[in-house]
């Protein structure tokens, strides 16, 4: 007679289907983890195909003139900065070498315009270091912040009607440390009307665009930057003409980069050597590839393991179908 | 109708120096009141209540509506008078709309301070009452009321002209303390809880992606196909083979090979799977939204007005 202690050995094909959770989590964060010290390591960079919304996006803010005003409407934070963290430092190195003023504010939540300012403050730090050093974008001259705004509907309601009410009671320092008007400073002094602006640039890992689309939409040019989960909803405004350009999520931090580097040659062509003035120059001799293509390693890494895993669990199903037939 | 655009602006009650005495009893007076106005509301007898809210829901909503479909005055100036009702309720509207957003923006701050308030009166009683989670509840009162001192003490050292360089170069307790509880924590602790989400996809994908019937597998092979085409090392890979398959040239061959390209199939996928599909799905959330505000705005809604 069988011992009722003594379990049934399990087939192969029933063990591939019932990996343990805390197995699984910690093959995840072992791979991401090993992946992630190698690509610090041997700088190890993954080649990429920049799609044509990412093209669209780069070519648009790469031939903005210097003194041109962007927006940045941010709704990064640091949880999502695997993904935005990269757009935004991509966007930031972009306006700081060609000389954009932008304004920046959130109505996505409070923090964000805290993260935001680390990250200029991150990049000032780089600027200073290079060789030569290159002098820091500085608050007011360069650029305003106008921070949170609860509710972002109707300011953009607003903003869209008229620019000046919208922001008009927003003041900021300036270099005396005197307070005054965001319309009195360097970046904003020009900006009449909504369409003075020559890009709007949203970066969120949630669904900004439909506020944006419906209030500022038409008027000025749409970047959309946004976290891969998201992308498949945003694509839509893109094919619909609705956005100028759009990055998805990690990928899309990838593509911009590796854009910088490369640039877009006369013929449409990423990273080509065609003949003629480039449709968008890259940065030569900069720092072009960083956040995004230090992540991306360990990004493929993980979507490989996913993959895999997938693969076990299918083969232990076939397995222990066959066994049972 | 130009009633709000006609007040005289720079006399106004709300335009007091900026740090005057004047304008901070303003500001205390406006909370006290606006406080006063909220308890008065909360305790006036039901049937009363309704119709106030149902009156200021609808006029809400007949504002934003009238915004979006009464014809605007196209190259007007703020002096321009009028010309018949229908100008002058345009004129109205947009003259209007930046005092329609200030208002906006005070309820929704007042409403992100009426969710602390209430985020603090639950935990506050569960640590009374000794709940078996208390001490949790304890964690979250401390860390909002350090965070909140702490980052208010921090802001204010940095409020006089010059003090914010100061502050940089020679930071005090006050900004180190801050530091720490925002930069070091608070954002990390952010990213921590957003990464998790990998470890449950990846487990749900494990059990989940199995083979069992022809929809399960074309659900699979178009995921794994999409998952491949996000790895830029493997789409170039794919490509170069497909190309060196079809040959070079632009022969009927290279052609068809053509279609075969990573990125050719993920955007066939996208292009007509994926988006339509979203677009159906938002199509119907939007009818559903606008059944919805219609329900709410004209009052008909129970659960916020019965």
């Amino acid at each position: 007679m069988d011992d009722p202690q003594v379990k049934p050995q399990m087939s192969l094909g029933a063990k591939l289907q019932s990996v343990k959770r805390h197995v699984l989590y910690l093959t995840l964060f072992g791979v991401v983890s090993l992946s992630l010290i190698l690509s610090h390591l041997f700088s190890i960079q993954v080649p990429s195909q920049p799609q044509e919304y990412t093209k669209e996006a780069y070519k648009l803010i790469r031939n903005l003139h210097e003194g041109d005003t962007i927006v940045i409407d941010t709704g990064a934070t640091n949880a999502s900065r695997g993904e935005n963290g990269g757009q935004m430092e991509a966007l930031l190195r972009m306006c700081m070498r060609e000389k954009v003023k932008f304004v920046m504010y959130s109505y996505v939540e409070p923090q964000c315009i805290e993260v935001a300012r680390a990250m200029i403050a991150n990049i000032n730090l780089e600027r200073s270091k290079a060789n030569p050093p290159e002098p820091a974008y500085k608050e007011w001259d360069d650029f305003v912040i106008l921070g949170f705004f609860p509710d972002g509907a109707t300011m953009l309601q607003t903003a869209a009607a008229n620019i000046r009410d919208a922001w008009g009671n927003k003041k900021a320092k300036d270099p005396s440390g005197a307070e005054r008007s965001v319309f009195e400073s360097p970046v904003l002094q020009n900006i009449k009307k909504i369409e003075d602006i020559k890009v709007y640039v949203g970066i969120s890992p949630t669904n900004i665009m439909a506020t944006i689309v419906g209030r500022v939409g038409k008027r000025v040019p749409i970047i959309s930057m946004i976290a891969g989960v998201m992308f498949p909803e945003q694509f839509n405004y893109y094919k619909s003409g609705q956005l100028a350009g759009l990055l998805n999520g990690l990928v899309g931090a990838v593509e911009m980069e590796n854009l910088m580097q490369n640039g877009i040659d006369s013929q449409g062509v990423a990273g080509g050597k065609a003949e003629g003035p480039p449709i968008a120059a890259p940065f030569p001799g900069e720092i072009n590839l960083s956040r995004g293509n230090s992540y991306y390693f360990a990004f493929c890494c993980a979507i490989s393991l996913l993959m895999l895993t997938i693969v076990v669990g299918n083969v232990g199903m076939y397995l222990e179908r066959k066994r049972k037939n | 109708m130009n009633l709000l655009a006609q007040l005289p602006t720079p006399t106004n009650f709300w335009m007091s120096p900026n740090g005057s005495t004047l304008l901070w009893i303003e500001i205390i007076g406006a909370f006290v009141l606006g406080f006063a106005a909220i308890f008065g509301l909360s305790y006036l007898p039901k049937n009363l209540r309704k119709p106030l809210i149902g009156i200021a829901t609808f006029l809400g909503g007949l504002y934003f509506m009238l915004h979006y479909l009464w014809p605007t005055a196209q190259d007007y100036s703020k002096d321009q008078v009028p010309k018949g009702a229908v100008e002058g309720v345009s004129f109205w509207l947009q003259y209007s709309l930046p005092t329609v957003m200030n208002f906006n923006q005070v309820l929704s701050g007042l409403l992100l301070g009426l969710g602390i308030a209430s985020l603090l009166r639950i935990h506050a009683e569960r640590v009374a009452k000794r709940h078996p989670d208390w001490m949790y509840s304890l964690t979250l009162i401390v860390c909002m009321g350090l965070m909140a001192i702490f980052g208010l003490l921090d802001w204010a050292s940095a409020i006089g002209p010059g003090q914010a360089k100061q502050v940089a170069d020679h930071p005090g307790f006050v900004n180190f303390a801050y530091n720490f509880l925002f930069g070091g924590l608070f954002v990390n602790l952010d990213a921590v809880m957003y990464s998790m989400i990998a470890f449950f996809i990846y487990s749900a994908a494990y059990r989940s992606f199995r083979l069992r019937s022809i929809e399960s597998a074309v659900l699979l092979g178009t995921a794994v196909l999409i998952m491949l085409s996000l790895m830029g090392g493997v789409m170039v890979g794919w490509d170069k083979v497909v190309d060196m398959l079809g040959g070079s040239g632009h022969g009927a061959v290279a052609e068809f090979m053509s279609n075969l390209r990573l990125g050719a199939i993920k955007d066939w996928v996208q292009n007509n799977m994926q988006s339509p599909s979203i677009r159906a799905i938002e199509f119907g959330l939007a009818v559903g939204v606008l059944a919805m505000s219609l329900r709410l705005w004209l009052g008909i809604e129970k659960g916020i007005n019965g």
